[in-house]
């Protein structure tokens, strides 16, 4: 293939994502358009799917944001995270329940460091590569 | 752990809060937990509106890792990540 085919060839046009305002951003980007130009809204219909980190569902709030409060179901409810990580959610729910308290605030670090333990075993539990991709860390000159 | 168990030792400590407050506190240190280990993933899918450049994600998202787009043909295509936003702008 010639050097002139190979330029007419190149792909010029292809679809682009930014994120923007709690939305996601969808257009055409077109390379070889002026700059009013360059993106494009997309004008047909295309399926769709992202792929995203997410927060746990709220206890006592279903899928569609209706509060199940009143359920009676509600205690029987187990949160979305895996259960080895159970125990440290009581563990902040107890250092906060302390910080409200101005005579036993001394006993809000003790939880607090029990929580931070549980950050550091969470992490490593997302980063070991079988839920998600690994965390690539890009090094820069300056 | 259910979250009987769960409100139950809360309450060991702090007998004075109800229900209510102990699921509130326990959804807070849920909503902190996740957001610092991003520990919980999903995929989830939608049909793009002709002329539409912006569609509204959940509260519950944290981070977009990635974005798939079926093409004419039915072929799947990941789509890459603009960096900033385009210069002329479109609000649709």
């Amino acid at each position: 293939m010639s050097h002139r085919e190979r330029l007419n060839a190149r792909q010029t046009k292809q679809h682009v994502y930014w994120i923007e305002r709690d939305s996601i951003g969808l257009a055409l980007y077109d390379a070889s358009q002026n700059d009013k130009e360059l993106f494009k809204s997309v004008t047909a219909v295309h399926e769709i799917t992202l792929f995203y980190h997410k927060k746990a569902l709220h206890f006592g709030v279903d899928s569609n944001g209706n509060s199940t409060l009143t359920s009676t179901s509600l205690m029987d409810e187990q949160s979305e995270l895996p259960t080895q990580f159970h125990q440290y959610l009581v563990d902040k729910a107890i250092q906060l329940g302390y910080e409200t308290k101005p005579d036993m605030i001394q006993m809000a670090p003790y939880f607090e460091q029990k929580f931070e333990k549980g950050i550091k075993e969470g992490k490593t539990f997302a980063n070991r590569g079988r839920i998600s991709g690994r965390r690539r860390i890009v090094q820069y000159d300056f | 752990m259910k979250l009987q168990e769960m409100i139950e030792l809360v309450q060991k400590h702090h007998p004075d809060l109800g229900d209510v407050e102990v699921i509130k506190l326990i959804n807070q240190a849920s909503d902190e937990f996740c957001s610092r280990t991003l520990v919980l993933d999903e995929a989830t899918q939608f049909n793009t509106v002709a002329n539409q450049r912006f569609y509204g994600l959940k509260d519950s998202i944290l981070e977009i890792k990635s974005v798939d787009m079926k093409d004419e043909e039915g072929n799947v295509k990941s789509i890459k990540r603009l960096q900033g936003r385009p210069e002329y702008r479109d609000i649709t």
